[in-house]
């Protein structure tokens, strides 16, 4: 009898389970459950906790706690974790890469900064919200090609708007032209523009296991929407929205991983000792059958090898090499921008139409009301779903 | 195979597997107080607390020093407050914790000899004069003045910062300067000027590069 069978209910008792957030199953959960959460997993998922309880809260304009959660996730995000035991844990054969304390991937730290500058924004506090847009935007910049790096339009342009609210025109001009560089079509700030408002439209993209033991993952962009276009209205006059980020390619276009390269050296290891523990376990029953022939005299030598054998087996099958799936479920797809001026558009709301392509969205109409910051400029946000 | 040599062998390796820790439940310390100007344990590449009491009580020494505040035969009369304290870094940071600390250590030190106009305050002093013009309260003990106090100087200054990453290796540095600078409010030339400046580096684990 083949020791594996044996020792798999066995293993399967002893190794240990983590769990890990499902994909598509995150959005509906409520607020409440991922505050429950935030107190359960503890340092491990604090940071991706704290994105879910901060989108839900920013979206309910509960914008003082949001900032606090943000300004909490932040800082985790900015700490190093060097010597942080979940991250060792990480890169030992034994455990999977969801072992570390979640950071989030380079598109999820920057849609941190995203809000949390935002929150600046809705405030009046435009330096603060500069400082956001801009620092997140730093954290583009692992992408493995160049050109891929630090191009988050979106934070380029709402950087530029911070700027310019602040009366800050040399700051505004610089930003847009390294705008320009990556979208050579935006065109400046209106001067009189005071009034900001941002659509999203879609789902998170999907992060889903892939490869041999799931060792890397794959995006896929979100599900269970089809808009991909805002248009907007004020009484009859259009407001144009322009499409700035798509999220779901800044997801795919960040390359390879450093940590790609420890989970393929984590398979190899799975799969050679796989393979070693196999073909003595093997030899270690076929010995014991030569050794029954042969009157007795091989015994122990075929025990050796079996317990050789059956110890490689043990190894591959505890040797953890699975990529780590946990993302951010409540970002959007893609995010859309308009700029104007109240002395134009001095209605107090504008309708929000989603459309895929040129047809209409399945996404109903949002009456968007236009709020006043707290230096009497102008801000709003909705969101397709 | 001789069961017997078998199975002691596999409970000691299914004892040491199950020996192995399953994933520690975190257990957050409980609150303790740490010194503001020790290193914290969450750390990056921005401004700490430390930097924050070191560049404040620094400023607030120098300017101490500034004939002009210093050796007036009247005691000037300074603004320190946020408000012309400009953020153009890439940092996020309350400016007031930088100029609160000043202002309060510098009106400590000096003992009188300069005066604080507390210019952010005042729409709290207009409603206190408004009351007293109207007669819906009395004078106070020190008596009334034509208006609220004019300011002689004012605390003006610059944040920025210049971030470095090499996605290569990870490594991420930031040269943070903090310029102070005290402006003559009549004439607008510039009296006094010191800056604080640090750059620091760091490189997080390879699991998140």
């Amino acid at each position: 009898m083949r020791p594996t069978v044996l020792l798999a209910p066995v293993l399967a008792l002893t190794m240990p389970q983590i769990a890990t957030a499902q994909p598509g199953m995150a959005p509906q959960i409520a607020l409440a459950e991922w505050q429950a959460r935030l107190g359960k997993e503890g340092d491990r998922n604090l940071v991706l906790n704290q994105m879910e309880i901060d989108t839900r809260l920013f979206a309910e304009k509960r914008f003082q706690e949001a900032a606090a959660a943000f300004d909490d996730a932040i800082a985790h995000i900015e700490s190093v974790y060097a010597d942080d035991p979940n991250a060792k844990k990480a890169l030992s054969v034994w455990s999977s890469e969801g072992a570390k304390s979640f950071k989030g991937e380079p598109y999820e730290r920057v849609m941190a900064y995203f809000y949390r500058g935002l929150i600046y924004l809705q405030k009046g506090d435009y330096e603060n919200a500069r400082a956001a847009f801009r620092q997140g935007q730093l954290q583009d910049a692992f992408a493995q090609e160049s050109q891929n790096q630090c191009d988050f339009a979106v934070m380029l342009f709402l950087e530029a708007w911070a700027s310019h609210q602040n009366g800050d025109k040399r700051l505004e001009e610089e930003t847009m032209r390294r705008l320009r560089q990556i979208r050579p079509e935006q065109a400046d700030l209106p001067a009189d523009a005071d009034t900001l408002v941002i659509a999203e439209t879609g789902t998170a993209p999907r992060k889903l296991g892939d490869g041999a033991s799931h060792a890397y993952f794959v995006f896929r962009r979100g599900k269970g929407f089809t808009e991909d276009r805002v248009e907007g209205r004020e009484g009859e006059r259009p407001v144009t929205f322009t499409p700035m980020e798509d999220i779901f390619h800044q997801a795919t276009t960040r390359g390879g991983r450093e940590i790609d390269r420890v989970l393929q050296g984590k398979v190899a290891f799975k799969q050679n000792t796989g393979g070693v523990g196999m073909a003595l376990t093997d030899v270690g029953v076929a010995g014991g059958q030569i050794n029954a022939l042969a009157g007795g005299s091989l015994g122990s030598v075929a025990a050796g090898v079996s317990a050789v054998g059956a110890v490689a087996l043990l190894l591959s099958m505890n040797a953890n090499p699975t990529a780590d799936t946990r993302s951010w479920s409540s970002l959007p797809d893609r995010v859309h921008v308009a700029v104007f001026s109240s002395k134009i558009y001095q209605a107090p709301s504008v309708t929000l139409h989603f459309l895929a392509g040129e047809a209409p969205g399945a996404a109903p109409d949002i009456d968007l009301p236009i709020e006043t910051d707290g230096k009497g400029r102008h801000f709003a946000w909705a969101r397709s779903r | 195979m001789s069961r017997p040599a078998f199975l002691p062998l596999s409970a000691v390796l299914m004892a040491s597997l199950a020996a192995s820790p399953a994933l520690a439940r975190d257990r957050r310390p409980p609150t303790v107080y740490a010194a503001p100007d020790s290193p914290g344990k969450v750390r990056g590449v921005g401004t700490d607390s430390q930097d924050i009491v070191a560049m404040s009580d620094q400023m607030m020494r120098d300017l101490l020093t500034v004939p002009q505040l210093m050796n007036a035969t009247t005691a000037p009369r300074v603004i320190i407050d946020d408000a012309a304290f400009r953020n153009e870094s890439s940092e996020m940071i309350d400016k007031a914790l930088i100029t609160d600390r000043i202002r309060v250590n510098l009106n400590r030190a000096s003992a009188g000899r300069m005066r604080f106009v507390g210019r952010e305050y005042a729409d709290v002093v207009q409603q206190e004069r408004d009351l007293k013009s109207a007669g819906k309260v009395d004078v106070g003990t020190t008596g009334r003045t034509r208006a609220m106090a004019g300011a002689d100087y004012r605390l003006v200054g610059r944040i920025g910062t210049r971030d470095a990453i090499d996605p290569r290796t990870g490594v991420r540095s930031r040269y943070s300067m903090y310029t102070f600078e005290l402006l003559d409010l009549e004439y607008g030339d510039i009296v006094w000027s010191n800056i604080y400046e640090f750059k620091k580096e760091t490189q997080d684990n390879v699991i998140y590069r």
